[in-house]
């Protein structure tokens, strides 16, 4: 059938193309390059060559090949800017974050301290913020809303993050505290 | 029975009925098995959508399968509907053994590979087939992998070392402790089971690398042999290569290798932040 001469000569090529990759001083040399990492097109090019033309030297597969040119462009140019930046410290940052939640809040609810609570407050926004900005890289992206949307999200986020930590300093330095506040919570209805 | 066709005809004008008769009774033995139990019908839904029909919505065709005369896995349901129902019907298959990875699609809700997926013998369920989730579809349950592929090529999946020998005269050494490190790891066959279950992969599937790709990172990361580990890391510290990855464990629990890429990627984070350090090869040469 013709579905499996397609195959079949797809299959061949890829054993053509894995050829030149085993093949000594052909790709291991060229690759060691580091730069040329978010371009797909540089030492890979002939990988990538031999892929789109192939598609189109079948009539009834055109759609094949404008799927894969419009990916490989796409991924060069997003891969080429997503690859900036260093984003390591700001999740360590985060871990410790999460993790410190173990032992604040337990000595932030026994020691009602206004250091600790001021800590906490700061540690709590911190962690909400980062998670709702993971929610609105997720859910708020430009190919989908436009770019516009996405900054005024963030601008958002931003407010409400500055909101809720002042909120909670308001509730420290001029309230009963923070851990206090939730305390009280609890305890409504008790002296009933 | 084709011995006995050519006699047959022979022998039409003298004993019509004792020659059907036998033929009959070999036919019998040859179906006993499927006569004798009835048909055991079974529904596939399955996604189908032609390019070439542009103004078609996406639609899901049913088919039913005797079940008492197909095999056990789905993707021999998917044949035996190609082969006999409908030559229309397209999707990627070879190895037909889960070796390949081809076959990879969504069945009754799971990211799997049909030929590994046994079919859910009761018959009041429909088995629901779709193509992999939030890809690009070229036709029916066949997505467009050039992305995946394209992103596995970005992270540069061979031996790269600082000293090049000659080719032909020496190996590269590596004792068996280090080749357990690699264990887990090699044996994925890039189905995209994993890649395409990440709701991370499903939104910024154009700069997050995905649960595969990554496990094939690490695999050349911690790879002994391998010198380039630093600069593989340097490659991968942006917010999204590896960072969008939210350790949601949905490709971990959909691999149908069993293997564990969630892990990988924490490795990778924790070598990315010093946590920990590639052990240094046994052997060196």
């Amino acid at each position: 059938m013709n579905f499996g001469r397609v195959a079949n000569v797809n299959v061949f090529r890829k054993i053509r193309q894995l050829e030149t990759l085993i093949k000594p001083g052909g790709l291991l040399v060229r690759s060691c390059n580091p730069t040329q990492f978010p371009k797909s097109t540089s030492s890979l090019a002939n990988l990538n060559r031999s892929v789109i033309p192939n598609a189109s030297n079948y009539p009834k597969c055109s759609i094949l090949s404008k799927l894969s040119a419009q990916s490989t462009v796409s991924m060069t140019q997003t891969r080429a800017t997503s690859a900036q930046g260093d984003h390591v410290r700001l999740w360590l940052i985060e871990r410790i974050v999460s993790a410190s939640f173990l032992s604040l809040i337990p000595a932030a609810l026994v020691l009602e301290n206004k250091f600790i609570d001021i800590v906490l407050a700061a540690a709590i926004v911190m962690h909400t913020h980062w998670g709702l900005e993971a929610i609105i890289v997720d859910y708020v992206r430009p190919i989908v809303v436009g770019t516009l949307v996405p900054k005024v999200a963030f601008l958002m986020l931003n407010l409400l993050s500055v909101a809720t930590l002042a909120g909670l300093f308001v509730l420290i330095y001029n309230g009963p505290g923070l851990t206090k506040t939730i305390k009280n919570g609890w305890a409504i209805g008790k002296d009933r | 029975m084709n011995v006995l066709i050519p006699n047959c005809s022979k022998m039409v004008g003298v004993m019509p009925y004792t020659c059907k008769n036998a033929l009959r009774q070999i036919r019998a033995l040859h179906t006993a098995t499927v006569q004798n139990a009835e048909a055991k019908l079974k529904t596939f839904s399955i996604y189908r959508w032609n390019p070439d029909k542009s103004n078609e919505k996406p639609y899901m065709q049913k088919y039913k399968v005797d079940l008492n005369a197909c095999g056990p896995m789905v993707l021999d349901a998917l044949i035996k509907i190609k082969n006999e129902v409908d030559p229309t019907l397209t999707f990627r298959r070879s190895c037909r053994e889960g070796i390949c990875g081809s076959c990879a699609m969504n069945i009754g809700g799971t990211n799997t590979l049909a030929c590994i997926s046994k079919i859910d013998g009761s018959t009041s369920t429909a088995c629901e087939v779709y193509p992999l989730p939030h890809m690009y579809i070229v036709k029916d349950l066949v997505p467009d992998l050039n992305n995946f592929y394209d992103q596995y090529r970005s992270i540069q999946p061979w031996l790269q070392r600082k000293d090049t020998k000659e080719t032909g005269n020496q190996q590269y050494l590596q004792s068996v402790e280090d080749r357990k490190k690699l264990d887990g790891l090699y044996e994925c066959i890039l189905c995209a089971c994993c890649s395409t279950s990440c709701p991370s992969y499903w939104w910024n599937g154009d700069k997050y690398l995905g649960p595969a790709v990554l496990m094939q990172a690490y695999r050349w990361i911690i790879d002994s042999r391998d010198t380039q580990a630093k600069e593989r890391l340097e490659k991968l510290k942006d917010p999204f290569s590896v960072f969008r990855c939210h350790t949601i464990m949905n490709c971990t629990r959909t691999c149908p290798k069993g293997l564990n890429p969630g892990k990988a990627i924490a490795e990778i984070k924790k070598l990315l932040a010093n946590l920990s350090q590639k052990p240094q090869p046994d052997l060196t040469a």
